[in-house]
This record gives C-alpha cells, sequence and structure tokens, in this order.
C-alpha cells in the first residue's frame, strides 16, 4: 500500500510538473471574464500573434474573490504582471500592493492619452498613472418597453429624471399590478448607495477615503427618496439584487437600473419575452449626472525588466481604439477610448444596436468611484448597508438616520486609520 | 456484529523467525503507536497547528498581505478592536444563535424522522434515498435556487401562500426578525437527510425482537420510543451533536453569503463570515486572524462543555 | 417495528411533505439546465420549449472534461489518502495505550475545531513556498488529515472485540497484519460511511481550489461551473446544466456505498 501511494504521487508528481522554462517572456494575467473569457483570449491571442516572443498566460478568478487572489498571488510573491482589480480597490491596492505607475516612462507612453481622461483618474495620483480602464460599467434604466406601452406610457421616451422614474413606477404599478423599479444596492457592498448620493450632487467620501460625507443635505434628499420609493411611493419591492435581477428578466419588475455590463444576459433573456429598453441613469432634479463607475482597471505589477516591457506593450496592445471597440463590443462594457464612435466599425456597430448607444453617451459623466480607507471599512459598509435596510425598514426618516450612521463611520474610521 | 476471520494461521513460523529489526520495532508497544500516528500527526502539524499558530501570531500584529510592507507587531490591539466593535458583537451574539438553533433543527429534528423510515423496513428506502439527494448538491446553486423561490416579485414560495392562503408573506430575506431563520431552516434543508441517515444507521442495530416483546407487554409507541430507541440512539444523538456543533458555523457561510450577505442589520453574520470579511475583503489580516483565535475558543468551550455533561451520560447508559 | 395507523399517517403525510420540500428545489435545477435563456427567469418550472443547448454549451467548454478528470482524480487520491491516514491513527489509538495518549487523541480531535478556511493564508503562503501552485498534491496534501474520519473510526474500534487483536497476535501477527487481514475487513461499512462524506465533501469544495488552481492543469469541476455565476452575466441555464453533471459521480458514489453505510453502525461504536 506505502508502495503503491509513492508510485501514485510520483505519478502525480510527473503529471503536474510544469513544462521546462522557454525562452520566452510569459506575463501573467488576472481577469474575472467569464462570459467574454472567449473573446477576451480571443484579443490576446491577436496581440501574442504579434509578439511572438511574448505568451500572455490568462488566470480566472471571479470577480468576487479577485481581489483576494491577487492580493494572496503577491503576498506568496507568486507571479503576477497584470491584474483586473476593481474599482474601489484601487487606492487600497497603491496603498498597500507594489503596483508599478505605468507611466514612468511619460515618452514611451503616449498611448495612455488614447482613454478618456476622467476614466484615467481612477488611478492617477499625481502625474504618476497606476490603473488603465479595462471593464469599466456605468449604470443604466433596463425597462421592459411592453409594460410601458400597457399602462399607456411611451416607451420612445423613458423616464429621464428620479421624478419620472417615479411617477412612470407608480403609473405601471396601477395599470398592470407589475412592480415599479429598483436599483442595485449592495454590488461591491455599497456601490448602490454611492451612486444613489454621488448623482445627486453630495460626495460620498473624503478623497482620501477617511471620512463618510453623505450626511449633506443632498445625500439625505437622496436616501429620502429612496427610502420613499420603499414606502410612501411604495413602487420598490425591498429585494436583493440577484432577486430584482431575475424578476426584471423574468418580466416582472418594470424597470431596473444597474450595470451596462448586464446588457448581454438582459437582451438574451428579453428575447421573445419582451420588448428590452435601455436609457440614461436618472437625473437627480435639476443637477448634472454624476455617475461612479463600476467594473475593473488594469494594474502593474511585474518588475523591472523583460516582463515589465512585456506587460507594457500587452497594456498598449489593449489600448488601441480598434482593440478597445472590439472589447467594448463583445462584452457590453463601455468604451473607453476619446471619441469612441470615430471607429467606422464602432458607429455601424451602434447604429445596428442602439441599446448600447446610452452607455456610450454616460462616458463623459463618469466619475471615479469613491474609495475607502484601508481600515475599517468592512465595519463601514456594514453599517452602510444596515443604515439602508433600517431606511427601506421605515425606521425613522433618513434626516434622523442618515448623521448618526455617518458619525458613527467617521469615529470608527479614525480610530481604525490614526494619521 | 459479525466478524470476519481470515482462515487459518495468519503468519506461518518460519515467517515469525525471520522477523528482523523494524519488523520487531513494529510491533514492540512502546513503539509502534508512533509509527502509526507519525503521518497524521506529521500533517497536522504541517497543515492545521501551524497555520493555526501562524495565525495566532498574525491577530497579534497589522499587516495587509504585502510582502513588502514589515509585519508590525500590535499587541492585543485587534482583540481590542474587536471586542469594542458592533459587527464582532452582532457576529458572536448569531453565532450563539446558530449553534443553539441548530441542536433542536438538526440534531433532535432527524430523529422522528430517522425512527418513522425504520419503522417502515425496506419500504423506507425510497425516503431515505430522497432526502439524502441535498447532501450532494452545490450548495452555491441550492442557495440560488432559493433565492429565487423566495423571491418576493413572483417566487414560487409568495406566490404559493398568497393564492392558497391568501397571505402576503414579504421579503423574508430583508425582515431582520425572520432572516436568521430562512438561513437556519435552508442549511437543516441540507443537512438533514445526511443526520437522518447516520440515525438509521444507529437504528439498524437495535433488535426489533425486543421491539416486539415491549409490544407484547402491551407498551405504546411513544413508551417504546422513550425507554428503547432513545437511550439506545443516545451515542449517536451525542455524535452528531458534537459535529454539528462544530461544522453548522461553516456550513452556513454559502447561505449567508448569497441569501444576505450578513444583513438586514447584521443579523445573520456569523463569526466564521465576519473573518472571511476581514481576511478576503478587506485584508485586515490581524483583525481576521484575531476573529479566527475567538472563534476557535468559542467552538472548544462550546465542545468540551458539551463533553463534559454528556460524556458522563452516554457512559452510564452503555 | 409497526407504528400504530395514527402514527403512520402522520409520518407518512409529514415525510411526504419534507421529501417534497428537497425535490421541488432539485426539480428546478434539472428543469432549468434544459430552458432556453429566455425562459430560465419565467415562473413556469416546465420548459416550454426544452433545449438540449445548455448541456451542449457545456460539453462544446472543451475544458469540462479536463476539470472532470481534475476533479475525479484529486478526489480518489485524496479520499484514499484521508481513509489510509485516518485508519492508521485511529488504529493506535484503539490498538495501544501510550504516554499521552489521551492527550494526542484531543489533539486530533481539536483539530476538528481548526476550519482550514480560516487558516488559509498561512496554508497558502505554505503551498507557494514548496511551488506547488496549480499541481495536483495542492489540493490534495494539505487537505490529507481529517480528524473527523479519525473521529468516526475510532468510535468504531471502541466496540471491537479485544479479543480479536490478541487472536491475531496469538497466530503470530504483527499489528500491521493484524490491521490488514483482520481489522479492515471488519470495517469496510464504516470505510463505506468515510467515503461518501469524505467523497462528498471533497468534491463539491469550492474555496481553496479556487486560491491554489489556476489553468486547466488542476481547476476542478466546482471553480468550472463558478464561471457560469458571474454576477451581471449568470448563465443560469449552463451552470444548472453543469451542476446537474457535477452532481452525477457524487450520486453514483452514493447509490454504490449506501447499502454499506446502512451496515455500518451496525453493532458497532456509534452505538455505544
Amino acid at each position: 500500500m506505502i508502495r503503491r501511494t509513492a508510485v501514485a504521487a510520483a505519478a502525480i508528481l510527473a503529471l503536474t510538473a510544469g513544462p521546462a522554462a522557454a525562452e520566452d517572456v510569459t506575463v501573467t494575467l488576472y481577469h474575472y471574464q467569464t462570459a467574454n473569457a472567449e473573446a477576451f483570449r480571443a484579443i490576446l491571442d491577436e496581440f501574442e500573434a504579434e509578439n511572438p516572443d511574448i505568451t500572455v498566460q490568462d488566470i480566472f478568478a471571479p470577480s468576487r474573490e479577485i481581489t483576494a487572489e491577487v492580493q494572496a498571488a503577491l503576498a506568496a510573491q507568486r507571479p503576477v504582471d497584470v491584474a483586473t482589480v476593481i474599482g474601489k480597490n484601487i487606492i487600497f491596492f497603491l496603498n498597500n500592493t507594489p503596483a508599478g505607475p505605468i507611466n514612468a516612462d511619460r515618452e514611451a507612453n503616449a498611448w495612455l492619452d488614447r482613454y478618456l481622461p476622467n476614466f484615467l483618474d481612477l488611478g492617477r495620483v499625481g502625474d504618476d498613472i497606476f490603473a488603465v480602464p479595462h471593464a469599466y460599467g456605468t449604470p443604466l434604466i433596463y425597462y421592459n418597453a411592453d409594460l410601458f406601452r400597457e399602462a399607456g406610457l411611451d416607451p420612445a421616451d423613458p423616464p429621464q429624471t428620479w421624478d419620472e422614474v417615479i411617477a412612470a413606477a407608480q403609473t405601471i404599478q396601477e395599470e398592470t399590478g407589475v412592480a415599479g423599479v429598483a436599483q442595485l444596492h449592495a454590488s461591491n457592498k455599497d456601490y448602490g448607495t454611492m451612486l444613489m448620493v454621488m448623482n445627486a450632487g453630495s460626495e460620498y467620501l473624503s478623497a482620501d477615503g477617511r471620512e463618510a460625507l453623505f450626511d449633506s443635505d443632498e445625500g439625505i434628499a437622496a436616501l429620502q427618496m429612496w427610502q420613499d420609493m420603499a414606502n410612501a411611493h411604495g413602487v420598490m419591492p425591498i429585494a436583493n439584487d440577484r432577486q430584482w435581477s431575475a424578476a426584471f428578466q423574468g418580466g416582472q419588475l418594470a424597470m431596473y437600473i444597474t450595470s451596462s455590463a448586464a446588457l448581454r444576459s438582459f437582451h438574451a433573456a428579453a428575447e421573445g419575452n419582451f420588448e428590452l429598453g435601455v436609457a440614461n441613469y436618472p437625473l437627480f432634479g435639476d443637477r448634472d449626472r454624476r455617475v461612479p463607475n463600476s467594473g475593473g482597471a488594469l494594474m502593474l505589477y511585474s518588475p523591472p525588466g523583460e516582463r515589465r516591457e512585456a506587460a507594457v506593450a500587452l497594456l498598449e496592445f489593449l489600448s488601441r481604439q480598434e482593440i478597445s471597440n472590439r472589447w467594448s463590443r463583445e462584452s457590453g462594457y463601455m468604451p473607453l477610448t476619446v471619441d469612441p464612435l470615430g471607429d467606422p466599425a464602432m458607429a455601424a456597430y451602434v447604429d445596428s444596436f442602439p441599446l448600447v448607444l446610452p452607455a456610450i453617451e454616460q462616458m463623459d459623466e463618469t466619475v471615479p468611484t469613491a474609495t475607502w480607507a484601508p481600515y475599517g471599512a468592512l465595519e463601514a459598509q456594514t453599517i452602510v448597508s444596515n443604515l439602508i435596510d433600517a431606511l427601506w425598514a421605515d425606521e425613522g426618516p433618513a434626516a434622523n438616520l442618515v448623521p448618526p450612521a455617518v458619525a458613527e463611520i467617521n469615529r470608527i474610521l479614525a480610530e481604525a486609520n490614526p494619521q | 456484529m459479525t466478524v470476519a476471520h481470515a482462515p487459518g494461521s495468519l503468519v506461518s513460523p518460519a515467517r515469525r523467525s525471520r522477523r528482523g529489526w523494524w519488523a520487531r520495532t513494529a510491533s514492540d508497544p512502546r513503539f509502534a503507536p508512533w509509527l502509526y500516528l507519525a503521518p497524521m500527526l506529521l500533517l497536522l502539524g504541517v497543515f492545521t497547528y501551524w497555520p493555526f499558530v501562524h495565525t495566532f501570531y498574525l491577530s497579534l500584529t497589522e499587516w495587509n498581505l504585502n510582502p513588502d510592507q514589515p509585519i508590525e507587531f500590535a499587541g492585543i490591539d485587534n482583540y481590542d478592536r474587536l471586542v469594542g466593535n458592533t459587527l464582532f458583537q452582532a457576529a458572536s451574539y448569531n453565532t450563539a444563535i446558530y449553534i443553539a438553533a441548530s441542536i433542536p433543527l438538526k440534531v433532535l429534528l432527524p430523529i422522528p424522522f430517522a425512527v418513522f423510515i425504520w419503522s417502515l423496513g425496506r419500504a423506507g428506502n425510497l425516503y431515505r434515498t430522497i432526502v439524502f439527494l441535498p447532501t450532494l448538491i452545490s450548495f452555491v446553486v441550492v442557495s440560488v435556487v432559493f433565492l429565487w423561490l423566495l423571491n418576493p416579485l413572483g417566487g414560487l414560495i409568495p406566490s404559493f401562500f398568497q393564492q392558497v392562503f391568501g397571505w402576503r408573506i414579504g421579503n423574508v430575506l430583508k425582515d431582520t426578525s425572520t432572516a436568521i431563520w430562512v438561513i437556519l431552516l435552508l442549511s437543516t434543508w441540507k443537512v438533514i437527510g445526511f443526520n437522518i441517515l447516520i440515525y438509521l444507521a444507529g437504528l439498524v442495530s437495535i433488535n426489533r425482537t425486543y421491539v416486539e416483546a415491549m409490544r407484547m407487554d402491551g407498551a405504546r409507541d411513544w413508551t417504546v420510543f422513550r425507554r428503547l430507541i432513545w437511550p439506545l440512539l443516545t451515542p449517536t444523538t451525542f455524535f452528531v451533536l458534537i459535529y454539528t456543533v462544530i461544522f453548522t458555523i461553516q456550513q452556513v457561510f454559502t447561505p449567508i453569503d448569497i441569501l444576505t450577505e450578513g444583513g438586514p442589520d447584521s443579523t445573520t453574520t456569523n463569526l466564521f463570515y465576519m473573518v472571511y470579511q476581514y481576511t478576503f475583503i478587506t485584508f485586515d489580516v490581524g483583525l481576521g486572524a484575531a476573529g479566527t483565535v475567538v472563534l476557535f475558543l468559542f467552538l472548544l468551550a462550546i465542545t468540551l462543555l458539551k463533553v463534559r455533561v454528556l460524556d458522563r451520560r452516554v457512559n452510564y447508559q452503555q | 417495528m409497526v407504528l400504530s395507523r395514527s402514527w403512520q399517517v402522520v409520518g407518512h403525510t409529514v415525510i411526504l411533505l419534507l421529501c417534497l420540500a428537497v425535490l421541488m428545489p432539485m426539480a428546478i435545477v434539472v428543469a432549468t439546465s434544459f430552458k432556453p435563456p429566455n425562459e430560465v427567469f419565467r415562473l413556469q418550472p416546465i420548459p416550454a420549449d426544452p433545449t438540449l443547448r445548455n448541456y451542449q454549451e457545456v460539453f462544446a467548454d472543451r475544458a469540462f472534461l479536463i476539470f472532470l478528470w481534475n476533479s475525479a482524480g484529486t478526489t480518489v487520491l485524496r479520499v484514499g489518502g484521508q481513509i489510509f491516514f485516518a485508519v492508521l491513527t485511529a488504529y493506535a489509538f484503539a490498538r495501544w495505550r501510550f504516554p499521552g495518549h489521551n492527550l494526542i487523541f484531543a489533539a486530533v480531535l481539536g483539530a476538528m475545531m481548526i476550519p482550514h478556511q480560516l487558516t488559509m493564508i498561512p496554508i497558502y503562503i505554505l503551498v507557494a513556498e514548496l511551488n506547488w501552485f496549480d499541481t495536483w498534491q495542492a489540493l490534495i496534501v494539505p487537505n490529507l488529515a481529517m480528524p473527523f474520519a479519525v473521529f468516526l473510526l475510532r468510535q468504531h474500534f471502541l466496540s471491537f472485540p479485544r479479543e480479536l487483536f490478541d487472536a491475531a497476535e496469538m497466530d503470530g501477527a504483527g499489528p500491521w497484519t493484524a490491521l490488514w487481514r483482520v481489522v479492515l475487513p471488519n470495517l469496510k461499512p464504516a470505510l463505506a460511511a468515510i467515503t461518501i462524506v469524505l467523497f462528498i465533501d471533497c468534491w463539491n469544495e469550492y474555496f481553496w481550489p479556487l486560491l491554489v488552481t489556476e489553468t486547466e492543469a488542476s481547476q476542478t469541476i466546482q471553480i468550472g461551473i463558478r464561471r457560469y455565476l458571474e454576477e451581471d452575466f449568470a448563465d443560469f441555464g449552463a451552470l444548472m446544466a453543469g451542476v446537474t453533471l457535477a452532481s452525477l459521480p457524487a450520486l453514483a458514489v452514493f447509490f454504490m456505498l449506501q447499502r454499506r453505510v446502512m451496515e455500518t453502525f451496525v453493532g458497532s461504536g456509534i452505538k455505544g
């Protein structure tokens, strides 16, 4: 038995021993693409064809766990050259991992200017850029055009402001009995809350992430509106993101506000069931739209030398408008470069599939996701999540519930992150 | 229990005389047990206890997993931060509820089912197989399916109650008084068939002629259960109790993560989920490690308590 | 034993409800696996336009078969190893009294209270130092010690008639021979039960493989299925098809071994 075990063990070793090191440079890239994995791999293959001495090893990790995987790989000093990092974690990664500035050599990295400048802001520290846009989503209203018609509304003229959203939801509920509207809530713990208050003109967090600022008048007004949607107006059924998403796709919810990245799934689910409409994220009163991006950016971890050169070459390749637009078309993420429709292929695509237009229109209105200070974020986000639960449960008006929650968050952040 | 015994002598005398140093050592009671224990002790040492000691060390430090950043010694700061923290308080309280509620749901509830299936004899096989099925399927997917079933927007369960009983049940996962019970019921759903199987295995050994004899004496079902079955089942119950207590906190991780993420108002999170969030979501490694140590002590205390209280009873009844 | 009529009625009713509660979600998983994408979220559980495309999609992903192979290989080796080491350990505790017996037994059982999920970071770093990433041994070796199995086996050994050890000894068999010739044959049912438990545990494991596997060299089926559950892109049809397929081996093992399991605890340690 022992001998047999030993033989088996030897067999495993033989089976799993890595191939001999090639002369090539290998770039290790972490990503969370699944439905888009093939499209992404095709782009990487094209890059390899252009650079025969570079191999790109792509490692998949689910989006919920990719941060942990990259962090663990770095801790174990395993090779990481390029990593997809969720937007809200970028500042954290800047402070806590050995990420390198991508534009260390300014002249050689002029290609970064191909990206929309506000998209680069998320990874910008002074003049250095640490993250390039890659899989950015923006929140949109998805709506069930059939229910609009049934309720006597014009699906060609979707609501533009929150007031109109709420009014449309009320009409639909009265006329059809189908629930009105919901906005994603817990994605990355508190993205929905951040979105709601930032679009209303409030800051969510201070720039260093050490102070919550959404107890401003605008922030309270936005959260009061969210509470009213669930209670006073009664247009928002209380549920979670997965349930709303399933209900919308099953025709049980008239409007659902979530990332542009959901377009492809929603389009497939709607086929033969109802006509899908897409509109821009609602405006808060007469304020300009201000939406934080969701999704992830690419950060650079290669040590200086061959591997870094190869990794930068890959990043340059991905920034080319033709490639970036193709990636956008195949994935549903926002196009990332300046004037994406200048590319005839993209313009033709938008003509043939106009549902992607709202996402492109919102590119200029995108602001960087707010990010928390390194310590105390879990407690703080839990307080935010509990605050929203309390608001929906109608435990008191926003003006009473928000200030103490913000004060508690700031107390915790100050304690956990001494200056 | 019937004991299989290989026919004839196991080892010929000739072979015995050739036993060398190794064979003698291997059967010398002074050394032999250690030879048998060595692999397990080595594995536990390297992959359980050393990581635990390392975790204990990390709990006294401040570190974010970054190899370039020095690990700073922080003394009991992390424990201090933990104890004063409302999330930890909620998680500890819920952990106690998860454990306490698991005893009636996962330890006691399977017993009547097992006894009933056992009473059916062969006919019970189908029931036994069906209730075991949840053990086999991925809990992640089961949780997703229950999310659909419980969806307040047209989910099958709310629709059923609405149409059949006219009850409007709101979103049970967003109600602070019901969410933890949904998680508990779902984890019971997942494990009940397995526990029934274990109890059945314990019941199979009960000699049915005793039962018939008691019946002849005019004993009713309840008396048979209380006087004969329950006492004979006690050691099995003890076993189920111990592992339910230890594993329940890990077992509810998946439904918490998919159904509630610890909410609403932190009423479903537990120490295990909290530690996971600290360590793998916010990379507060020191705090996560401190939580791990507390969780270990928690489990240890409960287990010791149970062993002390129950071991005596079990032995007494043997 | 025959229960009285009224108990029978109550019993059948309650257990039928339990079976319904068990089967309904299972049926939804299987039914959804036959639905096209535009039906996945429809309320009626039966697919209106049943399709095999989800299964085709899963199999078209040629990696699926590789995931299956990785899962099967690592599970068999790991469960085999777990049982082997657990048997040795439980045997040592049952057969001999030695200095520190209780202390070491407590140490083995105490390990049950330190779930690997919580000490994953040190284990992860250890695996990195061993250079085991993306290999089968990373999935197998750190999980070979299974105190739970030791606990269960020892319960069985407790009821093992001492005379059996003595008889084997009289025949001149050393403890090693006695273990293989006398003890193990009598443990088959217990081993079958433990195999089911360990197999299911290993087959459905998710978090550890997620951390240490990277490519098709070692990724398991659960990691493969997880690809269909990305937020925003969740392909539930394929997910359910993948899960249905992935559950089949566990189901097969259960059916093969369940007879044995029923004999497992017969007159054995669990009974006391």
